[in-house]
């Protein structure tokens, strides 16, 4: 690290963590700062097994997990400055526990007197959505509104660092849109947010900030843009819409670099693939300005998380 | 949060859970089976079915019924749910991921099911004593309330170590209610009545070292043989309470949710 930088929230090194001979983790190396990041991979990747490390559910095999400086497994300090939604799971207290006063409880254990944890637990189910369910008992909630329940007992008492797994699962299209506006907004608060998800599509409205997993190793974190820019072996596509495809495809394939090219009078499109796709949207902007080619649209289908996470994952 | 002051807040909101659920139906009925029994004593008495003093029947319902089977089965059901009712409750993460040590939440869990099982033996146990001496007129309820009380003191010294053992056993094992079924009514049966010092590791024995017996010396006396002394016997019940706990504290602080 170099000086001055900040100190990760969350920093992982060398960490391996074994199930009896299952590997969930494999030397894994991260370090996360504020602002949302996803994490992806497909199931069996080790997400999960990397949110309880970093939630202080289970210890690592091998290497250090250290949240805002500390180890987090059972660290009270670090669990205070901690909000959690864990793996779906049942959420069915074995009494009949109302929403409201489940949340409550678990605000006390936070040290908020009892009439500031009423007051927050109000507060934060009508943030989720679930005004009016206050006094329903838990076991009578659907999944959509234990779902919107697990991210409320995860934020009432303003974390500084929220870590979700699969929070999306079970909202309905509404409620996704909400969740993820709401976790955009939180992490622009200089909070950080640690989220798992295989929703390719709503993670990239979330964040461009990712960890690609795969068999418990991470195949790439960081920018998805700058992680695909560096995917050489895998051309770049992009996608020219355009009244004059001949002529285009024409001029275009007197340029350097190029790895193919298509084009269609019919569809209206030129295809190409490039190394370079710096060079093809400058050569394009060139072409518009100065020799008066018409380009009605100019876009890169696999210039996004979904192709990404394909190329790496193979999925 | 102070260790205290969490343990007092988790074991408030474990003993409303505990109050509620569906098992404490059945358990209330399990403790108050010997209350059935002294009804039926008085029942039988009315008819001059039996003749049998009160006091030989209370000896032997304490004995016979309430410590070798109420008390522990109360325990186990109640301490062995420590853990595991969480876990499978799908709760355990929420209470780990909050500022609370693991000891205090487990010191909660383990006050609240010594409580409950307290609250269902402890009154049951006074109601029998009320029922079945009442027979013999209030004078005799009165000058026996010493062996009442003694009664008692053992049934919550005993009540304890049980709950030490199965919250351990609910802390360590995947199957705690049948290791501590086997201890109920395999180790203990077994042990109670072998001769030599086998005994000596069991709750039962030391608990029917505490209980007065009946003038005839009651059925207790002739089943588990050779007794501890009083002393012996409360410091086994105080070690194996203190120890079990302890033992049930250092597990969880090292334990992980999967």
């Amino acid at each position: 690290m170099s000086a001055g930088a900040p100190e990760p929230v969350v920093r992982i090194e060398n960490v391996s963590r074994w199930y009896g001979n299952v590997l969930g983790l494999s030397e894994v190396e991260l370090a996360l700062q504020p602002g949302v990041v996803a994490l992806l991979g497909p199931n069996g990747a080790g997400k999960s097994t990397l949110i309880r490390l970093v939630t202080g559910l289970i210890r690592p095999s091998s290497g250090t997990v250290s949240v805002f400086g500390e180890p987090p497994f059972a660290n009270p300090r670090v669990h205070r400055r901690l909000g959690v939604v864990p793996e779906e799971e049942e959420l069915r207290p074995s009494a009949p526990v109302r929403a409201r006063d489940f949340l409550v409880y678990l605000l006390r254990l936070h040290d908020f007197e009892i009439e500031e944890a009423r007051r927050r637990a109000e507060a934060t189910l009508v943030e989720v959505g679930l005004e009016g369910a206050e006094g329903t008992r838990l076991r009578a909630f659907s999944r959509g509104m234990r779902q919107r329940f697990r991210l409320a007992q995860a934020i009432a008492h303003d974390p500084d660092l929220l870590v979700l797994d699969e929070p999306l699962t079970g909202l309905d299209p509404v409620g996704r849109r909400e969740l993820i506006d709401w976790i955009r907004g939180f992490g622009a608060r200089g909070k950080t947010v640690l989220v798992s998800s295989h929703i390719l599509h709503e993670v990239e409205l979330m964040t461009r900030e990712v960890v690609l997993m795969t068999a418990g190793r991470i195949l790439a974190s960081g920018n998805i843009y700058e992680i695909r820019r560096l995917m050489d072996a895998h051309p770049h596509h992009i996608l020219i819409a355009t009244p004059t495809p001949k002529k285009l495809a024409a001029r275009i394939l007197e340029e350097p670099g190029l790895h193919s090219i298509a084009f269609s009078e019919e569809a209206g499109e030129v295809r190409l693939e490039t190394r370079e796709p710096e060079r093809f949207y400058r050569l394009l902007h060139r072409l518009v300005l100065e020799e008066n080619a018409t380009v009605d649209e100019l876009t890169s289908p696999d210039d996004n998380l979904e192709a990404v996470f394909h190329y790496l994952v193979g999925a | 949060m102070k260790t205290l002051r969490g343990a007092t807040l988790v074991a408030r909101w474990s003993l409303g859970e505990l109050l509620w659920s569906p098992r404490t139906l059945a358990m209330g009925a399990l403790a108050g089976a010997p209350l059935g029994l002294a009804l039926a004593y008085r029942v039988a008495l009315a008819f001059r079915v039996t003749k049998t003093d009160g006091a030989e029947v209370f000896a032997a319902l304490v004995s016979g019924v309430f410590f070798p089977f109420v008390a522990p089965m109360l325990s186990l059901v109640y301490a062995s749910g420590v853990v595991r009712d969480d876990v499978e409750a799908g709760t355990m993460p929420y209470f780990l991921t909050r500022p609370l040590s693991r000891a205090s939440f487990l010191s909660g869990k383990m006050l609240a099911s010594f409580t409950m099982t307290l609250a269902l033996v402890l009154p049951s146990l006074v109601l029998v004593y009320y029922v079945v001496l009442s027979a013999s007129g209030w004078g005799e309820v009165g000058a026996r309330f010493p062996n009442l009380a003694r009664n008692l003191g053992v049934a919550a010294l005993g009540l304890v170590a049980y709950n030490g053992i199965f919250a351990l056993a609910g802390t360590v094992l995947k199957r705690p209610l049948l290791a501590g079924l086997f201890f109920i009514f395999g180790w203990q049966a077994v042990a109670t009545f072998v001769p030599g010092r086998a005994r000596l590791a069991t709750v039962a024995h030391y608990m029917s070292s505490l209980t007065p017996g009946s003038s005839s010396g009651g059925v207790f006396a002739g089943l588990v043989g050779e007794r501890s002394s009083p002393l012996m016997s409360i410091l086994a019940l105080a070690l194996i309470a203190g120890s079990t706990h302890a033992l049930a504290l250092a597990a969880f602080a090292k334990k992980e949710v999967r």
